[in-house]
């Protein structure tokens, strides 16, 4: 018998899809933690969301019930969603500080959070998706894979690193305690099994542990990647340049129908850091009041933004609107980007000043896919750039790597819980295993050759 | 002329015994071969059996329906249990075993089994017709033909004993090396290696001064380590301690210019588990003394294994080392310490099944695939001689899931990891440990020794009685109501429990910590029934820690997936688009069985393992 899945929950976002962003859930418990979160406009909860159907209406917190934003759900019963399984889609203002408080109330309603490719493979073994599709999409993620754990730890560089690494041992030295109490009772040099004793120094990892999370949070909630924004007036070619971007960078997935909404293909992986387009086409559209919220949502973007990149036409003399933008910039996280370079350039970059000099940046036409190959090399330098020099905790903690923090603490908390209340070693050590691989997901597996090496070297043991 | 068998079963340890029995009770006429008729199922090193994760495999053994735990049980002189405050998941039995006795036992069993032949001679190479296994052939030239063969040769492969300086071929001391069967498996094309085991001098009790050293007794209230042996209560003997100290570690020192350990003789890996005392006395130099365990060796002999002070210095080093001991200032020395090295077959070429890859119908288990134990060859020669049965009889193979059983994780552990020390068993190399107890190894295993033929059809009733009263009883226990009356408040008041909110059931009662399942029925007013002590454990152990087992059993649920999916024999990892080379190097190195096994590679990544499903599911596809 094949037991049933659990349930998973991403942001689903296609890149550039400026204000509507998507929370996907799927899997067997995605419409009961849907009606957990789902209120209708007024407040009342939604007892019931009719399958394949638009129904507008607020998504709240998990425990305290307070309205996160207003969105529209859509229930898309098995098998006829992009997985095969039971999906809710939370359509929501986007933005991801509000999107990644959505899927946090997801999450703690019951869902994990999905693998990267995950809805991909789900979709191919429920038969939805053909196989060179599949074998794409999981090209990729080997290829990223790797790259991204070298850059996990790159990440998280600095004092972060460094108190993960602590963690790690401290967790493994407990374990190692636990276990050389259980398998080594006669050794001299193993000391009786000391729970109280134990739970004092575990309590000093829960506070470390806590004191990450608190920190994390409080530096960027939830965000994750690198925030990079796309600026510049109308008409200069945002739009094609951030579709040959995206593109250039995901030719082998972008042609395939439905794989555009996975978590993976929803941003960019650039030498395995995740680059979250936010593209701020389409905000000015409007005009009046619109235009008016749409360049303050701008403006509140690019403030927050890693990296912006600042689209200028060469081939129109540069105007007032392109002068303000450039001058709210900070000129360290901007790339520029010179566009349509098909066409004579009316102007030279030198006329943007001297201190524009030595800001990175690239001369292309996106109609013609000159230039994108430069372009791509220029972004990727300056990600890395400033994954390297990002102060600790600023640039990411990722919203993985935040939850893996809470499920460890969670289960380092229940091991202290079990040695307080004198259940035995094995118990305490079951709830170690837990926080273990938790944090396994920031640092990689602990082996229990690894908890063995620390034993026998720390333990004289020799009966 | 050649003589013909079904089975052909190389060494008569711990090992080989196991596999000859399954073979011959599962139908094979099987042939073991031994070097030495007389030191059958010898204990080479202490002279005891179980202990942490060791008991739990001598326990998987019997519900399998293996031979190992019931002559145990037999001739133990002490029975002991390991961490007897601590969960069901983690007490251990330990028995010391009468050595001559338990020799005399199995040789009985081996003689009185249909089907099984014994014989003594060396077995100098393995004969092979293309890639199948065809036989053996003996030291005098006598050829073994059968179309299974299970090696289980132990130290014996170019076994070479250090003494300090001096060196001498033997398997053990007293007995001849195997030579010729390394050379025949490596022309076979089998990677071998070279480990190192070490054993402790034996003394005359008559010499020894019990009367200044701690003693240990055995335990009276203790559990056997099979389901049938009779539940007879011996008169225990005592063992005792006592400790080396300066002196000893100076003698120890002044050794080291002729010890081959740290001279370079010795190429073999030892366990680190079981170091020798000069490695002891080097490496944890802080230790002003280290402990020593007289174990005795029968009840009809005087000799004492000196347990803890294992070494390869020269006798003279032996003897003063000895002689500085408190309790031991007079003891003679019956049999000295060595070290041993010999050949082992890097076990990354087996299959789970034991079988070597490359080599149909040659299974090799216990020591000379890079483990140390009694328990762990026995466990070996098990599986070992059930796959070579099943294959013979055309059936499907038996391989152990980790989530199942200490024997799935060792043989896991094995082939997908492989071995850089002797590979012991220890709990904490069981994921699912909650799950793995000795109290619940007929629940988990005798399924499997009932459709294979090992436990026969009146076992399989016995057992049957025996865990359906145990199920009875968590019924009863679910079903009993136990209220909150004055009396019932005063009797938790006594016993230092919270009184009653309201009536619950006498299974929610056992839940809190510190109520036994007789104070349970008391409150309930009704009679507790008799029950074996691992019958009893596993009712408690069942209702108290029943969350806990769950979250393991909800874990090993979501593995199934992977752990079901076979990787056929033939798979070609050079199709699997997008595979690093590293990957695929390695897959193909292991040839994993599962998907799940293949995602416990070191170094393989998960998102590898997704790329072989697909994959997979493309070959499903075009058939």
């Amino acid at each position: 018998m094949i037991p049933p899945e659990d349930t998973i929950a991403a942001i689903a976002t296609p890149p550039g899809a400026g204000g509507i962003g998507i929370v996907r859930i799927s899997g067997p418990s995605a419409l009961s933690i849907a009606l957990r979160l789902a209120q209708t406009q007024d407040g009342h909860p939604l007892r019931e969301l009719p399958p394949r159907r638009v129904r507008r209406g607020l998504v709240c917190g998990s425990e305290d019930g307070q309205p996160i934003d207003q969105v529209l759900w859509l229930y898309l019963p098995l098998p006829g969603s992009y997985t095969g399984e039971d999906t809710v889609e939370i359509q929501a203002h986007g933005g991801p500080v509000s999107l990644g408080e959505i899927l946090a109330a997801v999450l703690a309603a019951g869902a994990r959070l999905a693998e990267p490719g995950e809805f991909t493979k789900r979709a191919f073994l429920n038969g939805r998706m053909d196989l060179t599709a599949a074998e794409a999409v999981a090209g990729l993620i080997n290829a990223t894979s790797q790259a991204a754990r070298r850059i996990a730890l790159h990440q998280l560089r600095g004092g972060l690193a460094d108190r993960i690494a602590n963690l790690r041992a401290a967790l493994i030295h407990a374990k190692a305690e636990l276990e050389a109490a259980i398998d080594f009772p006669e050794e001299e040099d193993v000391a009786p099994f000391d729970g109280a004793g134990l739970a004092l120094s575990i309590q000093e990892i829960s506070t470390d542990i806590s004191a990450l999370i608190a920190g994390a949070a409080s530096r960027r909630p939830l965000v994750e990647g690198v925030r990079c924004v796309i600026a510049g007036r109308s008409n200069v070619g945002k739009s094609s340049l951030l579709n040959r971007l995206l593109g250039l960078e995901r030719a082998i997935v972008h042609h395939l129908p439905g794989t555009t909404r996975d978590t993976i293909e929803d941003s960019l992986q650039l030498e395995g850091i995740l680059v979250r387009i936010i593209d701020t086409a389409g905000l000015r559209s409007e005009a009046g009041e619109v235009e008016l919220a749409g360049i303050e949502r701008t403006r509140a973007e690019v403030a927050a933004a890693d990296l912006v990149l600042l689209i200028l036409d060469q081939s129109q003399p540069l105007t007032v609107e392109d002068r303000t933008i450039l001058a709210g910039l900070d000129r360290q996280r901007t790339i520029l980007v010179l566009n349509k370079s098909d066409l004579a350039a009316s102007w030279n970059p030198a006329v943007l000043g001297l201190e524009w000099a030595a800001v990175p940046a690239a001369v292309v036409s996106a109609k013609y896919n000159i230039g994108m190959d430069g372009l791509s090399a220029v972004i990727r330098n300056a990600v890395v750039a400033r994954a390297e020099t990002a102060e600790p905790a600023a640039l990411m903690i990722n919203m993985r790597h935040l939850i893996a923090l809470q499920r460890t603490l969670e289960a380092v908390n229940r091991c202290r819980g079990a040695l307080l209340n004198a259940l035995p070693p094995e118990i305490a050590a079951s709830d170690m295993q837990v926080a273990l691989s938790s944090l396994g997901e920031i640092t990689g597996e602990t082996t229990p050759d690894e908890v063995l090496d620390v034993i026998f070297s720390s333990f004289c043991i020799g009966k | 002329m050649a003589q013909r068998y079904d089975l052909i079963v190389v060494g008569a340890g711990h090992a080989g015994c196991e596999a000859a029995f399954a073979g011959a009770r599962m139908g094979l006429r099987t042939l073991l071969l031994t070097l030495h008729l007389d030191h059958i199922a010898q204990m080479s090193c202490n002279p005891a059996i179980g202990g942490l994760g060791k008991s739990h495999l001598v326990a998987d053994v019997d519900a399998l329906g293996g031979q190992m735990g019931t002559v145990a049980d037999a001739t133990a002189i002490q029975f002991r249990v390991l961490n007897r405050k601590k969960g069901a998941a983690v007490q251990a039995l330990r028995v010391q075993s009468d050595r001559a006795e338990y020799i005399l036992a199995m040789r009985r069993a081996l003689e009185q089994q249909d089907r099984l032949f014994i014989c003594q001679d060396m077995a100098r190479e393995v004969l092979a017709d293309g890639r199948t296994v065809a036989g053996v052939r003996g030291q005098w030239g006598d050829e073994y033909l059968a179309p299974a063969v299970v090696l289980a040769s132990g130290t014996f492969m170019n076994g070479l004993i250090h003494v300090g300086l001096l060196s001498f071929p033997a398997g053990r001391a007293g007995d001849f090396p195997a030579t010729g069967i390394s050379e025949s498996l490596a022309a076979l094309g089998l990677r071998l290696g070279r480990l190192k085991t070490g054993t402790p001098p034996r003394l005359d009790g008559r010499t020894i001064d019990f009367s200044r050293l701690e003693r240990q007794d055995g335990d009276e209230d203790h559990p056997y380590f099979s389901w049938r042996s009779p539940r007879l209560r011996i008169e225990q003997v005592p063992c005792h301690v006592t400790y080396t100290n300066a002196q000893t570690h100076a003698v120890i020192r002044a050794g080291l210019d002729r010890s081959p350990l740290y001279g370079g003789q010795i190429k073999g890996v030892g366990p680190r588990y079981c170091p020798s005392i000069e490695t002891k006395v080097l490496r944890f130099s802080d230790r002003d003394r280290h402990q020593v365990f007289l174990e005795p060796e029968g009840r009809r002999t005087v000799e004492y294994y000196a347990n803890g002070i294992s070494t390869s210095l020269p006798a003279d080093v032996q003897q003063a080392m000895v002689h500085s001991i408190e309790g031991l200032e007079e003891a003679q020395i019956i049999r000295p310490a060595y070290a041993v090295e010999y050949d082992f077959i890097f076990p990354d070429q087996l299959r789970p099944t034991l079988e070597c890859k490359e080599i149909n119908g040659l299974f090799l288990s216990g020591q000379i695939i890079g483990t140390s134990g009694y328990e762990e060859a026995a466990a070996l020669g098990l599986v070992a001689g059930i796959n070579a049965a099943l294959q013979i009889r055309g059936e499907p193979p038996l391989v152990l899931p980790r989530s199942e059983s200490y024997i799935g994780v060792m043989i896991d552990d094995l082939v997908t990891k492989g071995v850089d020390e002797p590979y012991r068993m220890f709990t904490s190399r069981a994921e699912y440990r909650l799950l793995l107890r000795c109290d619940n190894a007929l629940r988990r295993l005798s399924g499997y020794g009932k459709r294979i033929g090992l436990l026969s059809a009146q076992d399989a009733e016995q057992i049957d009685a025996k865990l359906g009263r145990v199920d009875d009883e968590l019924a009863r226990l679910s079903r009993l109501r136990i209220s909150p009356s004055p009396a019932a408040q005063a009797q938790l008041a006594a016993m230092g429990q919270a009184p009653l909110t309201g009536a619950i059931s006498a299974l929610e009662l056992l839940r809190r910590p510190g109520i036994a399942y007789c104070q349970a029925l008391a409150l309930a007013q009704e009679a507790p029934r008799e029950f074996l002590p691992e019958d009893l454990l596993q009712i408690e152990t069942e209702i108290r820690y029943e969350g806990y087992l769950k979250r393991e059993a909800e874990m090993v649920a979501r593995t199934q997936k992977l752990e079901q999916a076979l990787i056929p024999d033939n798979f070609d990892y050079a199709l699997v688009a997008g595979l690093s080379t590293e990957s695929r190097q390695r897959l193909e190195q292991v040839r994993p069985r599962t998907l799940g096994q293949a995602g416990r590679i070191p170094g393989i990544p998960s998102a590898a393992v997704t790329l072989i499903m697909i994959a997979l599911k493309r070959r499903a596809n075009h058939g």
